[in-house]
C-alpha cells in the first residue's frame, strides 16, 4: 500500500488510528499495540501477501538469534551467533536483491551461461534486513535487554517507518511504545500529524511526479543513444535532482506525519540536504539514519578514522560502496557509490589542507562567498552523480554525461524525447514551462525552511541566527485557520494529482 | 498541553475541516456544471465528441460554436485562430454527409484532415466530392478504413478512396494503420449513464477549478515568452525524419491493400495529403519536397492508381490550403483536394 494511495488515507490510516485509540482508551494497552502490529502486517501484505511469511520469518530468525546473544555469554559464542545472524540477513538480501546481478555478472565475465529466473525484490527488504542487523550488534554489545516478540515485531514493522525507513534504532523506538503518553489521544499529534502528512503529500504528488514529466523522456532517450541535446540533458539532470528531494522529502515527511498520529517520533532523516556547503555535510543531511547506519556498523569497525589517514579514506571508500550497492543491483549504483566515496575522501584532504591553515575564511565576505561557491560547488557534484545513479545503465550514464558536457551536443540532428514531432511542444516543454518550474523547485530546495523546520521539530538553535530564527517563527506551523487554509489547499492538490495516476515512491525500489 | 493549547488545536483540526469542505463544495459545484453542459469546458469538437458525445447518450452529439486552444494547445492569447464550426455526426459519431443514404458507393477513409479538423459539415473533403459528384460519398475519417468497411452502409461500396497524410506514409505509422484489425465493428457505447460513471470516465482537469486555474497559468506564461521573443510566428510545421525503409515499407503496405480491395472487386484510389512543411517550410530538403511524387511514381508502377495532391496543392497554395497555427488542411484545402479527386474520377 502506498502512502499516496486512496486506500491508505482514506481507509487504513484512519481505521488503524481509531482501533488503536479506542482500545488505548478501553485500558486494552497491550492490545492496541498488538492491533498496530497486525495493521502493519496487512499494510506489507497488501503488496504481495506471499512475503508476509518473509518478513514475519526474518523477524522470527532475528528474535530467535537475539534471543540466543542475550542468553549466552560467552563472547566466543556470542560472536559466533552474531555472525550467524549477520550471515542470515545477508545471505537474504543478497538473494533477493543481487542474485539476478551476481548471475548476469558471472555468464558476462567467464561466458558462462548460468540461468536464474527473475527474481522480484520484496518491498522494503532492505531496510527491515539493515534494521535487524543493527539490533543483533546493539544485543551483542550487552545495549538491549530481553523483551517480548510483540514489542520486537513493532520495532521491526511499525508501518510508517516500514518501506523506505527511517532506519531506526531500536533504543529510539522501543522506549516511546512503553510511554504511557502514547496511548492517550492527543489533538497536537493529531494536527501536527495531518499538517506533516499532508506536506508531504504535496510535495510527493504535486512537486516531485510534475517534475517527473521532464526527467524520463530524456533519460529513456540517452538509453537509445538518441540526441539528446547539451540543454535538455542539463535540464533532465536538474530536473531529476528535484524530483528525488521531493520524492524522498515527501515520503519522509508522510512517514514522520503518520507516526506522529500515534504519537511517535521518528528521527529526522531529511534535513534540506542541498543547503550543505560540501559532501561530508551533505550525508549528514540527506537520509540521515541511512548514513548513521553505515557510519556505526560499517565504517566504524573498519577502523574509521583511527587508524591513520590513508585507512580512513580506504574506510570510506569501501562504506560508500557499500551504500551504493545497498541502493540497487546494478554497476550505476556501484559506480554512484565510489562516485561519493572519491568526493568524501577529497573532501577531507580539502579540510585537513585548507582548515588548518586557516585561510578562506577570513573575513565577513570572504565567508560568505566561501559559502556560496562551497554550496553550488557540492550541488554541481550531486547532481553529476545523480545522473549516474538514475541512468538505467553505465552507457546511458556515460551518454548524459558525455552530453552535458557538450561533446555529443548535434542540434542538427534535434530529435524529441517524446514521440512526437512537434518542434514548439519540445520547446514549450523545456524551455518556456520546464525551467521556470525547475527554477522554483530549486528556489525552494535552496532557501525555503524544510517541514521538520516548519512544524518545529528541528530547532536549529546552532545552525540558525537570530535572525534566522525569528523569520522562521513567523512561518512556523500554528494551529490557525491560515494554516487550516493552507493545508486543505496543499491537500486537495495533492488529491486531484493522486486522480490522475497514483506513483510508486523512488525510495521503494531500493 | 494547557487546556487553553488544546483549544486552539481542536479550532485549528474544526478548520481544517470546513476549509476541506469548502473545496470540496467548489468542486462539486464545477463538476454538477460539467455535467449540465459539457460544452462550456471545450474549445475543440473532437475533444468534446471524444469524451462526451461518443459516451454518453444523454449529451447531444452536436458541436456548434467557437473551437479554438485547448488542453492538447500551450497558448492562451497567441497561436489562436478562433473559428466557428457546426459538427454533426451519426449515431456512430461519423462525421454527417452530403448525401445520407444507407448505401454509399464511395468511401473517403483517413484521420483528422478527413473528418474536418476545424471544418463545419459542408467543408469537409468528403462532403464538397460528393458535391462534386453529385453520388453519395462517405466520411471514414473517424474509425480507420478496416472499421469503417465493416458498417453496413458499406457493404456495397464500389471506390475506396485511402487518404494519408503524408507524414504518415513517412513515418512508417501508416504500415501500423495498414494492419487488418481481428475485432468486428464496435459500434459507439453511448448509453444513458448516471452521473457517477460520468465522474469515473471525465479527467478531473476538465472541470476541477485548481486544475482549470492551473492550465491558464502555464498558458499565460507561454504567451509571455511569445512576448518577450519578439511575438508570435508561424512556427507550427511537422518535422519528421524520413528513413528509406518507411518509403519502402508503406509502399509494401498499401501494394497489399491494393491487392485486397480490387480481388474484392472494389477500386481502390491512394492518395497522400501534402503536409504543410512540404509546401511552406523555407528550409524543407529536396528529399522531403519531392516525396510524393516519388510515392506516386513508385505506386504506379506497381499498378495502384494514385492521385498526386502535390501538383495542385502547389498550384494553390497563395490561397491558404491550411488552418493558420495548425497543420490540418482547411475548407480550401479540402477542395483542392476534393476537385482534384473529383477530376481524377471523371476524366
Amino acid at each position: 500500500m502506498l502512502f499516496n494511495s486512496f486506500e491508505y488515507i482514506v481507509f487504513f490510516l484512519p481505521t488503524a488510528c481509531l482501533v488503536f485509540f479506542i482500545l488505548s482508551h478501553k485500558g486494552y494497552a497491550q492490545l492496541a499495540l498488538t492491533s498496530l502490529i497486525v495493521a502493519s502486517l496487512f499494510f506489507y501484505g497488501w503488496w504481495n501477501p506471499l512475503y508476509l511469511i518473509l518478513i514475519v520469518g526474518s523477524m522470527l530468525f532475528n528474535y530467535g538469534v537475539g534471543y540466543l546473544l542475550l542468553t549466552h555469554d560467552h563472547s566466543r559464542q556470542k560472536r559466533f551467533i552474531l555472525v550467524i545472524g549477520i550471515i542470515g540477513n545477508l545471505g537474504l538480501l543478497g538473494y533477493f536483491k543481487y542474485a539476478n546481478f551476481f548471475v548476469n555478472n558471472v555468464n558476462l565475465l567467464f561466458e558462462t551461461s548460468f540461468h536464474l529466473e527473475k527474481i522480484i525484490l520484496p518491498l522494503a527488504i532492505s531496510f527491515f534486513s539493515f534494521q535487524q542487523i543493527a539490533y543483533l550488534v546493539d544485543v551483542h554489545k550487552g545495549l538491549i535487554q530481553k523483551q517480548p516478540f510483540t514489542s520486537y515485531c513493532l520495532f521491526v514493522c511499525f508501518f510508517p517507518q516500514l518501506i523506505a525507513g527511517p532506519i531506526v534504532h531500536h533504543s529510539e523506538m522501543m522506549p516511546q511504545f512503553q510511554k504511557p503518553h502514547i496511548f492517550k489521544f492527543n489533538v497536537e499529534n493529531l494536527s501536527i500529524g495531518i499538517a506533516l502528512f499532508s506536506m508531504g503529500l504535496f510535495k510527493k504528488v504535486v512537486l516531485a511526479d510534475n517534475i517527473a514529466f521532464y526527467v524520463s523522456p530524456v533519460f529513456l532517450a540517452a538509453e537509445h543513444q538518441t540526441n539528446v541535446n547539451i540543454y535538455t540533458a542539463w535540464s533532465a539532470a536538474l530536473a531529476y535532482t528535484c524530483q528525488l528531494y521531493f520524492d524522498f522529502s515527501g515520503y519522509t515527511d508522510m512517514a514522520m506525519g503518520a507516526a506522529r498520529l500515534f504519537g511517535i517520533n521518528l528521527p529526522i532523516n531529511f534535513n534540506s540536504p542541498y543547503k550543505s556547503n560540501n559532501i561530508i555535510e551533505f550525508w549528514r543531511r540527506w537520509h540521515m539514519t541511512l548514513s548513521r547506519f553505515l557510519k556505526d556498523y560499517v565504517y566504524v569497525p573498519l577502523g574509521g578514522n583511527r587508524k591513520g589517514h590513508v585507512r580512513r579514506f580506504v574506510n570510506l571508500l569501501i562504506t560508500m560502496l557499500l551504500g551504493g550497492i545497498w541502493h540497487g543491483a546494478g554497476w550505476t549504483f556501484v559506480i554512484w557509490g565510489l562516485m561519493h566515496g572519491v568526493y568524501l575522501v577529497v573532501n577531507h584532504l580539502w579540510q585537513m589542507i585548507f582548515n588548518s591553515a586557516g585561510a578562506l575564511q577570513s573575513s565577513t565576505l570572504s565567508k560568505y562567498c566561501y559559502g556560496i561557491s562551497a554550496r553550488l560547488l557540492t550541488f554541481f557534484f550531486l547532481v553529476i552523480a545523480w545522473v549516474v545513479f538514475r541512468a538505467h545503465s553505465l552507457t546511458g550514464a556515460k551518454y548524459m554525461l558525455l552530453t552535458m558536457f557538450g561533446f555529443n551536443d548535434d542540434p542538427k540532428q534535434f530529435h524529441n524525447p517524446f514521440g512526437s514531432d512537434l518542434e514548439h511542444y519540445y520547446h514549450l516543454a523545456f524551455n518556456i514551462l520546464g525551467l521556470p518550474y525547475i527554477g522554483i523547485l530549486l528556489l525552494i530546495m535552496f532557501f525555503a525552511p524544510n517541514s521538520m523546520q516548519i512544524v518545529g521539530i528541528l530547532q536549529d538553535k546552532n545552525h540558525l541566527s537570530y535572525d534566522q530564527r525569528a523569520k522562521l517563527s513567523r512561518i512556523r506551523f500554528q494551529p490557525s485557520a491560515v494554516w487550516a487554509v493552507v493545508i486543505s489547499l496543499m491537500v486537495v492538490l495533492a488529491w486531484q494529482g493522486m486522480l490522475g495516476k497514483v506513483s510508486e515512491f523512488l525510495y521503494f525500489q531500493f | 498541553m494547557s487546556h487553553q493549547q488544546a483549544k486552539s488545536y481542536w479550532r485549528f483540526i474544526k478548520s481544517l475541516l470546513i476549509a476541506l469542505v469548502a473545496l470540496l463544495v467548489v468542486n462539486v459545484l464545477f463538476f454538477l456544471a460539467y455535467c449540465y453542459e459539457p460544452r462550456w469546458f471545450y474549445h475543440r469538437p473532437w475533444e468534446y465528441f471524444g469524451q462526451v458525445a461518443y459516451r454518453f447518450e444523454r449529451y447531444p452529439a452536436i458541436w456548434e460554436g467557437e473551437q479554438k486552444a485547448d488542453l492538447s494547445r500551450p497558448y492562451w492569447f497567441f497561436y489562436q485562430s478562433p473559428r466557428y464550426t457546426r459538427v454533426t455526426t451519426d449515431s456512430d459519431g461519423n462525421r454527417s454527409n452530403y448525401m445520407e443514404t444507407d448505401r454509399y458507393p464511395i468511401v473517403v477513409s483517413g484521420d483528422s484532415n478527413i473528418w474536418g479538423s476545424r471544418m463545419s459539415d459542408d467543408e469537409t473533403l468528403p462532403w464538397q466530392l460528393s458535391k462534386l459528384l453529385n453520388r453519395p460519398v462517405y466520411n471514414g475519417g473517424r474509425s480507420g478504413l478496416y472499421n469503417s468497411l465493416k458498417k453496413d452502409e458499406l457493404q456495397n461500396v464500389e471506390i475506396i478512396i485511402d487518404m494519408r497524410t503524408e507524414r504518415a506514409v513517412m513515418r512508417g505509422v501508416f504500415n501500423n494503420q495498414g494492419k487488418n484489425p481481428k475485432a468486428d465493428y464496435a459500434p459507439l457505447a453511448r448509453h444513458d449513464k448516471q452521473l457517477i460513471e460520468l465522474f469515473d470516465h471525465i479527467p478531473y482537469q476538465r472541470y476541477a477549478p485548481i486544475e482549470l486555474a492551473w492550465r491558464m497559468i502555464k498558458r499565460l506564461t507561454a504567451d509571455l515568452y511569445v512576448v518577450l521573443s519578439g511575438g508570435p510566428q508561424d512556427y507550427l510545421y511537422f518535422k519528421f525524419k524520413r528513413k528509406p525503409e518507411h518509403f519502402t515499407q508503406a509502399v509494401k503496405a498499401i501494394h497489399q491493400r491494393h491487392k485486397e480491395f480490387t480481388a474484392a472487386g472494389k477500386r481502390y484510389i491512394f492518395v497522400a495529403i501534402p503536409s504543410k512543411q512540404t509546401l511552406h517550410h523555407p528550409d524543407v530538403d529536396a528529399l522531403t519536397r519531392n516525396h510524393i511524387h516519388r510515392l506516386t511514381k513508385a505506386l504506379q508502377q506497381k499498378g495502384i492508381e494514385t492521385v498526386n495532391l502535390l501538383i495542385a496543392f502547389e498550384a494553390h497554395k497563395a490561397q491558404g490550403l491550411f488552418h493558420p497555427y495548425d497543420t490540418h488542411i482547411n475548407a480550401n484545402g479540402s477542395l483542392i483536394a476534393a476537385s482534384t479527386i473529383h477530376q481524377y474520377l471523371t476524366k
